[in-house]
């Protein structure tokens, strides 16, 4: 196998579907975000939105608060230094795959 | 590597851009500034006229800042979302380089601006020390010529940001032109007496026009019902 395909087969594949990617590619731009906000930039459906976060919320790669804002609950997010790590290694690989 | 446009435009747009906030500002400021202007004609001057720039300045911005926060809570996050755009500090990866080359890009217009702006004063500067020179007083041409900024600046960020949204808003973009030019520019006018009046007619079309994209916004864009996460 050559190294290209090589780092194809490497690739996060936490990461790598485009769900998780739309959602670590918003987190990477943002200090920290609401569920909602998440929601209306990604349109994906709250349970769909739920379930990709608890996925990279299961690998380390993202940070999930609950709390309050006023008297509504807030669901607030950010990317982990793991998961800052990991999507830059991420791009880092595909750039290579060019 | 810099990620799409589109992705990185959507992370500008809840700060406020396209809810009016900015305009809504700008024009409560201008409208300070008018009020400045006109109490200035009848009142003091000096030191006085310092600190009556203090008195309605500084009320003026706190009313623009408190809407703006207040717009942004109310009408914005529960809305579009909430967020809290990554600090320079911190930049990083796709979205963040994006963001910096508009932001280099923004910078060198503005130093442009800045440097042409000079060059403008400076040159009637010296034609206000001559002696056959009509009375254009420094106080009234730096007036007149921030407005002159302003609209240049409301300019470029409506032509790289606000165009495709709301297109109405080439009409305000000619008003605000026109209206400067029939107010601001007549020859041998008192410019001490014109730029307060520049201020009115800005800081209404800008308020108008952002209370106008804040209406709209309200009307299209319906807050979330549903508990998150």
């Amino acid at each position: 196998m050559n190294e290209q395909l090589r780092t194809i087969a490497g690739l996060d594949r936490v990461i790598h579907e485009p769900g998780r990617l739309m959602i670590v590619s918003y987190l990477a731009g943002v200090e920290e975000c609401d569920f909602l906000f998440l929601m209306r930039q990604t349109e994906m459906s709250k349970g769909n939105l739920s379930s990709h976060l608890s996925r990279l919320e299961k690998a380390g790669y993202v940070e999930i608060e609950k709390t309050y804002r006023g008297k509504v609950p807030m669901t607030l997010l950010r990317l982990s230094p793991a998961g800052e790590a990991a999507f830059k290694k991420y791009l880092r690989d595909l750039d290579s795959v060019r | 590597m810099v990620m799409n446009d589109d992705l990185s435009n959507s992370l500008d747009q809840p700060k406020g851009g396209d809810a009016g906030i900015g305009e809504i500002f700008v024009g409560v400021m201008s409208l300070g500034f008018a009020l400045k202007g006109w109490l200035d004609s009848i009142w003091v001057d000096g030191f006085g006229g310092m600190l009556l720039m203090l008195a309605i300045l500084l009320p003026a911005w706190g009313i623009g800042y408190w809407a703006s926060r207040a717009i942004l809570k109310y009408v914005i996050w529960p809305r579009a979302g909430y967020f809290v755009p990554i600090s320079d500090s911190r930049k990083r990866t796709g979205i963040a380089v994006a963001g910096r080359v508009r932001t280099r890009l923004t910078l060198i217009t503005v130093l442009i601006l800045t440097a042409v702006s000079a060059a403008v004063v400076a040159c009637l500067a010296v034609f206000v020390k001559r002696p056959s020179a009509v009375n254009y007083p420094l106080e009234g041409i730096l007036g007149t010529f921030m407005f002159a900024c302003l609209v240049a600046a409301y300019a470029f960020w409506f032509v790289f940001n606000g165009r495709r949204e709301y297109p109405w808003k080439w009409l305000v973009l000619v008003f605000l032109v026109l209206g400067f030019l029939v107010i601001g520019l007549p020859v041998r006018m008192d410019y001490l007496a014109v730029w307060p009046r520049i201020a009115l007619f800005n800081g209404v079309m800008w308020l108008g026009s952002g209370l106008a994209t804040l209406l709209s916004y309200v009307r299209h864009a319906k807050p979330s019902t549903v508990e998150m996460g």
